[in-house]
């Protein structure tokens, strides 16, 4: 399989990253079990080809997804309430936008979410309209598409900040170009037993 | 092609009481009444048809019959009509054992196909060893780049993605690499054929028939590869499909002898998995009988025709409706009627295959035709933020031009949607 090395599908350096073809994004398919997803409504990019991994979640834990385009928010939004799904896979950056919809349109509120935040993003902070509205999030820090470097355990999306476990798998070896711009700071000690690190630059 | 029994059984068991109430409501059956036993085909063409309007209004939970558990992927019909999009269930479905006469999947295939995941799974199987690249229609340089590195020698994708694919991989050099090309979701022109195999002088392409609303897509499995033969397109039924064609205006079920024209009428049934199965549905198509029996499959065959009440026509990045062309009509007042006759070409340039829209209408003596044009093509939207001006201006579509509807044709009430 393989992946783009960058989210932005403009970008001059993109190239494709070959990962194995058995690459399972288990970070996305723990969340999805530990809050009892129903379905799951895929709002990322279709290029960056994240919806093979997906539906591979989904289909251990037997549940269906929906392939929306993230520009397409109507069609996204009403399969809340006519689809029976009640999960959203977004970026943090999308996700206001369709909040103000489904606000606008008195739809129903995703029940749980995995949000994915760009590395070089300046801050990695979920909009407090988010927070309000919408039932749990997950939040993951990604070094490219698939490519996670920060994650949370069940404790931490309970706990509703934007607080990370470092991810069991570093693959950022793998592009070249990634340099870290950001710091961490440790806070406490998770009953799940890794490090809470929070984002202190 | 489903027997009478296999139909029978599935009357009897979506009409069961302990089940989804959606046949038992479309056949206005009583609390207590028990299931339906069909026990004939005479009876079994006097079941009610239905059609995408009565699924609007049911939620897909509502309307399942088998645990939630067996719904692997969601899909959503596109919204093209304007009217609210229906949210269908699909099983894991494979039926598509038939590519394997064309193609041997053994290198990295890109898709646009509406279920990219199934194919991935269908196509990693055997007697299959494909990977699969998801191709972005609005990200397609990106989406070809993977391609290039997977080493993609096949693709199944949308008609109008086709272009947008074609020009890139020239670009890239790629074009001559593809073996093979699956082509859905609207009828081929020959210009788009003749497109094709400019572009891909190495594929063979084949076309196949499915919908968003039916699980068990393909409907229409191709009863041979597009050469420029009419009719361009030719398929027999899927294995777990039944199809009948009903008079557009009566619903009378109309024999299969070649040449019989009419509106398809689905019945599909994926197995003990299917969440849910179509019993009679009409899905709007006007199909043509070919062959009451194809040399090669033994099936009856037939050729799509179009859409059977045509308001709206596809184009890349949207959707030509005729309700919003008549909205933008009634703005000008008097200066133009609300008749008119809207043409979508594929025309040949030098940047490759482009749309044109011919709008044919009455006017005003000495009214500026092109000015006319430009007015509407400003306010002729083409999705909720975008008008036809602006895929002028982007390069997408050649300009509107509008001309005199011929005068024979002016008598009376008359919208047509034409695609050449």
């Amino acid at each position: 399989m393989y992946y783009p090395s960058s989210f932005d599908a403009h970008d001059p350096l993109l190239r494709a990253l070959p990962r194995e073809n058995d690459w399972r994004w288990s970070s996305c398919e723990r969340a999805l079990r530990d809050f009892s997803s129903r379905g799951v409504i895929m709002r990322i990019p279709i290029f960056w080809q994240l919806g093979l991994p997906l539906y591979a979640a989904c289909r251990s834990l037997g549940i269906p997804v929906f392939t929306n385009e993230p520009e397409n928010i109507p069609v996204g939004a009403l399969a809340l309430e006519k689809g029976g799904l009640d999960c959203v896979v977004s970026e943090n950056r999308d996700a206001a936008a369709f909040t103000e919809f489904l606000l606008e349109e008195r739809l129903p509120f995703p029940k749980f979410a995995i949000l994915i935040h760009r590395v070089h993003e300046p801050e990695w902070r979920v909009s407090e309209t988010v927070r309000t509205h919408w039932g749990a999030v997950a939040e993951e820090v990604h070094a490219a598409p698939g490519v996670p470097i920060l994650e949370q355990c069940a404790e931490l999306i309970r706990a509703n900040k934007s607080q990370f476990h470092i991810s069991d798998k570093d693959e950022t070896r793998s592009l070249p170009e990634y340099r870290p711009d950001f710091a961490l700071r440790e806070t406490a000690l998770c009953s799940c037993g890794k490090s809470i690190l929070e984002r202190s630059i | 092609m489903m027997t009478l029994r296999q139909l029978q059984d599935l009357v009897e068991k979506c009409t069961r009481a302990d089940t989804s109430p959606f046949y038992r409501k479309l056949y206005g059956m009583g609390v207590n009444e028990p299931a339906k036993n069909i026990r004939s085909i005479k009876e079994w063409q006097l079941l009610p048809l239905f059609s995408k309007e009565h699924l609007v209004d049911w939620t897909l939970q509502d309307r399942v019959f088998r645990p939630w558990s067996n719904i692997d992927t969601v899909l959503a019909s596109s919204g093209t009509s304007g009217k609210p999009p229906v949210y269908s269930p699909w099983t894991l479905n494979n039926g598509y054992a038939y590519r394997a006469q064309y193609h041997d999947f053994k290198k990295a295939t890109l898709s646009s196909m509406p279920t990219p995941h199934q194919q991935a799974t269908i196509l990693s199987q055997k007697p299959f060893d494909s990977s699969l690249v998801v191709l972005d229609p609005r990200r397609s340089a990106a989406s070809i780049c993977l391609a290039q590195a997977a080493g993609v020698d096949s693709m199944l994708v949308i008609l109008h993605h086709i272009p947008l694919v074609a020009e890139e991989m020239v670009r890239m050099g790629m074009n001559e690499n593809i073996r093979f090309i699956e082509i859905a979701g609207e009828t081929c022109s020959h210009s788009s054929y003749a497109y094709m195999k400019k572009m891909f002088p190495n594929a063979t392409i084949t076309s196949i028939y499915g919908s968003t609303d039916v699980e068990t897509s393909p409907i229409g499995i191709p009863c041979r590869p597009i050469t420029g033969e009419d009719p361009l397109e030719v398929y027999h039924e899927g294995e777990r499909t039944h199809l009948e064609i009903v008079d557009i205006a009566t619903g009378k079920v109309l024999p299969i002898e070649p040449g019989v024209e009419g509106d398809l009428i689905i019945t599909a049934y994926a197995g003990e998995t299917a969440t849910f199965p179509l019993i009679r549905y009409r899905i709007g198509d006007t199909v043509r009988v070919v062959e009451k029996k194809c040399a090669e499959h033994g099936a009856w065959s037939f050729t799509v025709l179009g859409r059977t009440e045509m308001d709206f026509l596809k184009i890349p990045g949207g959707i030509l409706r005729a309700d919003e062309m008549q909205r933008v009509l009634r703005t000008f007042g008097d200066v133009v009627s609300d008749r008119f006759e809207l043409h979508r070409f594929e025309r040949e340039t030098e940047n490759g295959l482009k749309v044109q829209v011919e709008l044919r209408l009455q006017t005003e003596a000495g009214i500026d035709l092109d000015a006319l044009s430009k007015d509407i093509s400003k306010h002729f939207h083409v999705s909720a933020a975008y008008t036809y001006d602006d895929g002028v201006q982007e390069g997408f579509y050649l300009p509107l031009i509008c001309t005199p509807l011929p005068p024979q044709q002016k008598a009376g009430k008359h919208i047509r949607m034409v695609q050449h």
